[in-house]
């Protein structure tokens, strides 16, 4: 931005208009986008009267990240956040791998946490060859060690 | 999570590009259940799991989300009568596998307490007896030296982290002759590190809480030493300036091991002629019963009622019934003990109801331990 006339102290909200992969662009408060880490440290480093770029996160799960940064900065009371939280991350499978990549890209430590927990819940009945297809891992085990496990651990598999 | 932890938790095909820190993320939120499961997933999350890093991050995340109501009971006689019960989720109770054949130690045994799902406990084989620190979950545990004239005296062994520096703390409270007019008093600590006693205190003005022993019997009384926020807590007896006695609760802060009385609820006189009290830690929070209340400590010396148990005996139509409170469900409801008939009842706050909770498996049992799942071992050079 060359000759900004009006570089002044407004108390007029601040928008920080953010760019998706696929070229959209999304105007969001400054004060819900600085939720994201990397965004602030972009807005710092003299993004913040342009448009922000974000290489790495679609229009499509963008607009559920500026949803959520919103919202977050909205003054919910906490128990009115705690169900729509759910709510948020109530989505499919391929949703929720995006928004986990977004977030982490965009270094929104609460969203992170929130989806993590989602993914966990998610997971955490699976047998171990559903872990391996969903993550793609390698099993680097021996039938024979992998054995071991199952009887050391025959708890964990009943 | 610190950079330890960093390697390739996942060997990657093309779609895939969840960073590893974001599955080391999500493993955290996991039960320890799925976890031990895991182990078979692939090396890497095997020995990310036993690191103790990863132990501790996961049992203090799960701390702050879940409700995990598990119970051990056991029978003094008899280990394999030793079960856990998820009392939460109607899990079937499940037998307690030891980590010796029953065979080689049929004489008797005992639990002490339990922290971050470390039991602390003892046998005697018929010749010794040993002292160590299990968990089951993993199946580790670690032997320790057993103090002098270990269980030939009325003593309370405990045991807590110390976050200063990152070790187990196990204490003993002991009482020589608890009966003489002036019984000495002796705590000991051991750093689990080390592995060494020392004597931290001795002579002080307590005397063994007589009454709680008697009382119950002495095989069913609730833990003696509880653990809460990096101290330990028990009731003792100390008399006034006028000779009288009154029960005090103490508060033996395990970093800086200094002791010191803990007020209480405005109410409660500690007449040693009253019900006697005891201690319990719910939901993270120390609970003291007192008579027919149960008290929550807000912060330190801040007493607020919880509730009173007479309305719960009463609609048990019972004359008069020992409850022990034992944990918090998920929904916020109250599981209770009744030592007497030893079943439990869940009591619903909210709504003021009481029903008994059918578990399965008999009840032989003498005394019931909370206990949680994780990973963390007792014998690891942190």
């Amino acid at each position: 931005m060359a000759s900004s006339e009006s570089t002044t102290t407004s108390t007029t909200t601040k928008v920080l208009r953010l760019k998706s992969s696929d070229n959209e662009i999304f105007g969001v408060e400054e004060k819900a986008a600085l939720q994201s880490e990397t965004i602030k440290s972009l807005a710092e480093d003299g993004y913040s009267e342009d448009v922000i770029p974000l290489f790495n996160v679609e229009k499509k799960t963008l607009a559920k990240i500026v949803e959520w940064l919103n919202k977050h900065a909205s003054g919910s009371s906490k128990e009115e956040l705690k169900r729509w939280d759910a709510d948020f991350v109530d989505v499919d499978k391929d949703v929720l791998y995006d928004l986990l990549l977004a977030s982490n890209y965009l270094n929104i430590e609460v969203l992170l946490h929130q989806l993590a927990q989602k993914v966990a819940d998610m997971i955490k009945g699976k047998k171990p060859e559903e872990i391996r297809q969903l993550f793609g891992i390698k099993n680097d085990f021996t039938p024979e060690e992998e054995a071991e496990i199952r009887r050391e651990n025959a708890w964990a598999f009943e | 999570m610190g950079k330890e932890h960093k390697q390739q938790l996942t060997s990657r095909q093309q779609n895939t590009l969840i960073p590893d820190d974001v599955i080391e993320d999500i493993l955290l939120n996991l039960p320890v259940k799925s976890l031990l499961r895991f182990k078979s997933v692939c090396k890497s999350w095997c020995s990310l799991f036993s690191k103790p890093g990863f132990a501790r991050a996961n049992f203090n995340k799960r701390r702050c989300n879940n409700h995990d109501s598990p119970i051990l009971r056991h029978c003094y006689t008899q280990p394999e009568v030793a079960e856990t019960i998820d009392l939460d989720h109607k899990a079937e109770p499940k037998k307690l596998d030891w980590p010796f054949r029953l065979s080689e130690f049929a004489f008797s045994y005992r639990f002490y307490s339990c922290t971050d799902g470390i039991f602390s406990m003892c046998w005697f084989d018929g010749n010794t007896i040993s002292m160590f620190l299990w968990n089951p979950r993993i199946n580790k545990y670690k032997t320790l030296p057993t103090p002098e004239n270990f269980e030939k005296q009325v003593e309370y062994i405990g045991f807590g982290y110390d976050s200063s520096i990152d070790d187990y703390k196990v204490v003993r409270v002991a009482w020589p002759n608890p009966i003489s007019p002036a019984p000495e008093f002796r705590m000991q600590v051991l750093n689990v590190k080390s592995n060494v006693w020392r004597t931290v205190h001795r002579g002080a003005p307590y005397a063994v809480d007589i009454i709680t022993i008697d009382s119950f019997s002495l095989d069913f009384a609730p833990i003696k030493l509880v653990h809460v926020d990096g101290a330990l807590y028990f009731v003792a007896k100390k008399t006034t300036t006028d000779s009288t006695q009154i029960s005090v609760i103490l508060r033996f802060d395990l970093a800086e091991e200094s002791l010191r009385e803990v007020s209480m609820p405005p109410s409660v006189t500690g007449d040693v002629c009253d019900l006697p009290l005891f201690l319990e830690v719910l939901g993270g929070s120390l609970h003291l019963c007192a008579g027919m209340n149960l008290w929550v400590m807000k912060e330190e010396s801040c007493w607020v009622k919880v509730l009173e148990f007479n309305g719960i005996v009463e609609k048990l139509r019972r004359p008069l019934c020992l409850m022990r409170p034992l944990c918090f469900t998920e929904a916020g409801a109250l599981i209770l003990l009744d030592f007497i008939t030893r079943d439990f009842h869940v009591y619903d706050t909210h709504h003021n109801t009481v029903r008994k909770l059918e578990v399965g498996g008999d009840k032989s049992f003498d005394e019931v331990i909370l206990y949680s799942d994780t990973l963390i071992s007792p014998s690891d050079d942190h």
